[in-house]
């Protein structure tokens, strides 16, 4: 603990002229005990330190009053006025009292709101870049592969599209933030993780469970700070390619401005390609999606009086995929010759706060984004727009042991496509939906080690009504390595299928909506534990282990399993739970090397009518390590990282669907080598899959029946049911759901990384 | 089985609680307000420490390095010691100069104090050592353990 010293002089001359002087001394002493090293001053001229029994002496001080001043480490300062007569020698004896509670006289009182990311009641995980280079990847949605308890999860085998589970809740149930400035999406884990290279980024932070009531309704499943590096750290410019043996290239580039003293900028690309055509499944069909992808970003940080901030970020990106057929070239897009899923997607975001010249802190959120999708699925057409613009006023206060946040806010969503879902009458008709809520939060300090957060939002949904969303989260510091959380809330999710639900982006199989479908509900709780411990030889472990439980009413599940030709989007009538452990082991050796080892058993079910079913493509457990060790005499930095997933529940088209029901147990393991020797240079290179497990082991196939994906020799019962014929025996159609891993095997990867300071 | 496993967790914690330990460091560190008024007491060198939240060496540092005996009785008797969290929000008064945190994002930033005393980029944790004069004479972003320290500050002297 902080234990503080302090000393304090002060000394005020009053005395006249005079030429005749006396000696001062005396002992200073506490508790009986001697004080060493107790500073006396009389005046500024006449120093003293008491010697190692508690005396000191101070001679040749000339006649008159003075103000005595003893200080001393850890004790209260005495303060005396004194006078020093003629010829007479000065006795002092003073008693100092201890201070016990020096740590309050330094807080100089601020205006700003200081509370620390350690003190908040809800549990946050750090993950600096270094964690992500320890398996390179083309961008930061990758990259969280790595993080425990999350999940980048494909949604669709052949256009390889994905969004990010928290402990296995959906994509949208959780925000993305750069520096703590959202983007209001809930398409942000799909897109709002690119091209920020990793140079630019100082860390990761992730929330697991409902974070505050700041971030809105849908905000239960957690959130992903992505934490920038500020002006002074960030290099001048830097680079980042890789490419591995399949040729998938990914290059980053970052760089710094600033403009005079105003302001100052990062900006940042990255640029991935991948354009073989690779078959090694032998089904005619790509294994992976082909695709280039180029995203912008930029921030600014306007320099303001008293540091006040306005910060703005800014990133376009544009994608174009493709996959399906090894014979499929342009050509082909939208047309019944040759399948091919193409996609399209263009896509602005501009979001920031400025910090409001008042006395009081107001801070005004502003964020707003553009979404344009044109994608062909064989010769389904699909093409949407999404425009949302979201504007938050925010006010802090600190009144004693209370922390009071609040705010107004509001959000506008625009939503067009050329489905049937958004026209009525014939004619189009565009949702527009508007999210107007309010919301005040009070973190209460109950005791020192006891903190209490209370939020309350209201948000009234002009499409579905009114949105109460309660949060409550409970910190124990039991000391500074034994930390207990408690945070619970509820969330709301208006599900709008085609943008954000990728699984019924598959051309395969037409998407059928049941009735009007009603917002998703869901209760959230977590149980958070965290233990530091350090031995003295510098090695630490952190342990953090979770308990979450979820349970959603009105969930929208696609039934895949009713008709292999459609997903049928429903209501679930009845309940879904998703329930589970989580548990993480960091162990940093003072010789550099340093393990992680993470594990998570869950449980994601859903119970209609008393019949318990498990999620589909959903595992029971996952497990993800890394090794990593640097050799400092050759410069040669070691890494060993991997995944291991238990078996999943896979779709099936039929009684005769030959492809095994459950995923088996399966492992992806990675190693790097990574040189440091040169100059600003740093190389790397490895080896991903390295067990070369492909989801089509144990399987004749994987995506059914690619022969015919148009479905022209499928025959059908009189009830609509597919028939087994000859040139069809497993009554099966054209499918893509079935893929539940990464369809690449081994390969080799090399890269170069350069940075100017 | 899974009730097993949750019943496992919660045993796992109230073990875990038990092993709860009280230890707290011997070092005697002061506020960037004070030092000033120290050195015209008495002059000494300053060892700074400045730490983040979220910085597991900063943590382990804290908890391993100057917790060292030998270590902290050498910089309580010879040093005054600050340290400094840096992205903390509170100002601070520094030779009659008010330093503030400097925001990059809601609730983002770096404390303006650090960029005096780091002269590169700052990366945590961040050792700096300042003569009697408060000149910078060393400066180190790494984990140092207590050996790696006393050698340093035997070297400096």
């Amino acid at each position: 603990m902080k234990k503080i010293i302090l000393l304090f002089i002060l000394i005020w001359i009053q005395s006249g002229y005079s030429q005749t002087t006396a000696s001062v001394f005396g002992n200073i002493s506490s508790e009986g005990k001697a004080v060493i090293n107790a500073h006396v001053v009389l005046n500024n001229d006449f120093k003293s330190e008491t010697d190692s029994i508690g005396n000191f002496k101070i001679e040749n001080v000339p006649v008159g009053n003075y103000k005595i001043m003893v200080a001393a480490m850890g004790y209260e300062n005495i303060r005396k006025n004194i006078s020093i007569l003629e010829n007479v020698a000065a006795e002092f004896n003073l008693e100092l009292k201890k201070n016990e509670n020096i740590l309050n006289e330094i807080v100089v009182s601020g205006t700003l709101k200081a509370v620390r990311r350690m003190e908040s009641p809800v549990p946050v995980e750090v993950y600096t870049p270094v964690f992500f280079k320890k398996n390179p990847t083309a961008n930061i949605f990758d990259a969280l592969q790595n993080v425990n308890g999350v999940r980048p999860q494909l949604n669709c085998g052949v256009c390889n599209t994905g969004d990010i589970h928290i402990n296995g809740l959906e994509g949208p149930y959780t925000s993305v933030l750069i520096d703590g400035m959202p983007i209001v999406s809930s398409l942000s884990t799909v897109y709002g993780l690119s091209g920020i290279p990793n140079s630019l980024v100082e860390r990761i932070e992730i929330v697991k469970g409902p974070a505050s009531s700041l971030y809105g309704s849908e905000a239960v499943g957690g959130l992903i700070n992505i934490i920038t590096k500020t002006p002074k750290n960030a290099p001048a410019f830097s680079a980042d390619v890789f490419t591995t043996s399949w040729l998938e290239t990914n290059v980053d580039i970052g760089m710094k401005f600033n403009v005079e003293k105003k302001a100052t900028a990062l900006f940042g690309i990255n640029y991935f390609t991948y354009n073989e055509i690779i078959d090694n499944d032998n089904d005619n069909f790509t294994d992976v999606t082909l695709q280039n992808r180029i995203s912008v970003f930029q921030k600014w940080n306007f320099n303001r009086k008293d540091n006040r901030l306005f910060s703005i970020a800014a990133r376009g990106m544009y994608e174009d995929r493709w996959g399906g057929d090894v014979r499929w070239n342009k050509s082909f897009r939208g047309g019944d010759q040759i399948y091919g899923e193409s996609i399209y997607t263009k896509r602005a975001e501009l979001f920031g706060n400025y910090e409001l010249p008042t006395a009081e802190k107001l801070m005004l959120w502003f964020s707003g984004n553009v979404h344009y999708q044109d994608s062909r699925y064989g010769t389904t057409s699909y093409i949407a727009n999404q425009k949302i613009g979201f504007l938050q006023l925010t006010w802090d206060k600190k009144t004693g042991r209370h922390d009071l946040l609040s705010g107004i806010s509001s959000r506008y969503t625009y939503y067009d496509d050329n489905t049937p879902a958004t026209a009525r009458f014939e004619t189009n008709n565009p949702e527009n939906t508007w999210l107007p809520g309010i919301f005040i939060q009070d973190e209460l300090t109950l005791a020192e080690q006891h903190k209490l957060l209370l939020g309350f939002r209201y948000d009234y949904n002009s499409a579905h009504g009114n949105i109460f969303t309660p949060r409550l989260a409970y910190k124990w510091k039991i000391n500074d390595n034994n930390i207990i959380r408690f945070n619970t809330g509820t969330g709301f999710r208006v599900v709008n299928l085609f943008t954000e639900d990728h699984a019924a982006l598959t051309g395969s199989r037409e998407v059928v909506v049941a009735g009007a479908l009603k917002p998703e509900r869901s209760v959230n709780a977590n149980l958070n534990y965290i233990r530091k411990m350090f031995a003295s030889n510098g090695t630490s472990i952190n342990l953090e282990t979770s308990l979450f439980y979820t349970r959603f009413g009105n969930r929208i599940i696609g039934n895949y399993e009713l008709d292999p030709n459609k997903i049928i989007y429903d209501n679930l009538d009845g309940h879904a739970i998703s329930k589970g452990i989580t548990a993480n082991l960091d162990f940093s050796f003072s010789n550099g090397l340093k393990v992680i080892a993470g594990a998570t058993m869950m449980d994601v079910y859903s119970v209609e009518n008393n019949v318990k079913s498990r999620q589909l493509l959903t595992e029971k457990f996952t497990g993800t390590w890394s090794v990593s060790y640097k050799i400092t005499q050759i410069q040669l930095g070691f890494d060993y990282s991997g995944n291991v997933y238990g078996p999943m529940k896979l779709p099936l088209l039929g009684e005769l669907d030959p492809r095994s029901p459950d995923s088996p147990w399966y492992s992806l393991q990675n190693i790097q080598f990574t040189y440091y020797g040169f100059k600003n240079f740093e190389a790397y290179a490895g080896i991903k899959n390295l067990l070369d497990f492909t989801p089509k082991k144990n399987n004749p196939f994987l995506i059914s029946r690619t022969d015919d994906p148009f479905d022209r020799n499928v025959e059908y019962g009189t009830n609509g049911q597919v028939l087994a014929t000859p040139q069809n025996p497993y009554g099966l159609t054209f499918d893509t759901t079935y893929i539940y891993g990464p369809n690449q095997g081994i390969r080799g990867f090399f890269g170069l990384r350069y940075t100017m300071k | 089985m899974e009730k097993a496993v949750v019943n496992t967790w919660f045993l796992a914690l109230a073990f875990a609680f038990l092993n709860v330990g009280n230890s707290y460091g011997q070092l005697k560190t002061i506020g960037f307000e004070q030092l000033d008024s120290l050195q015209t007491v008495q002059k000494r060198p300053v060892l700074l420490f400045f730490h983040a939240d979220w910085c597991t060496f900063c943590q382990s540092m804290k908890n391993t390095t100057f917790k060292n005996i030998p270590l902290s009785e050498k910089l309580n008797n010879h040093f005054y010691i600050i340290s400094f969290n840096a992205e903390q929000q509170e100002n601070v008064v520094y030779k009659g100069k008010t330093f503030k945190f400097k925001p990059n994002g809601n609730r983002t930033g770096t404390h303006e104090i650090v960029d005096l005393f780091a002269t590169a980029a700052t990366t945590y944790p961040l050792i700096v050592i300042l003569n009697r004069e408060n000149e910078i004479i060393f400066e180190y972003s790494n984990y140092l353990n207590a050996a790696e320290m006393l050698k340093i500050l035997e070297k400096l002297e």
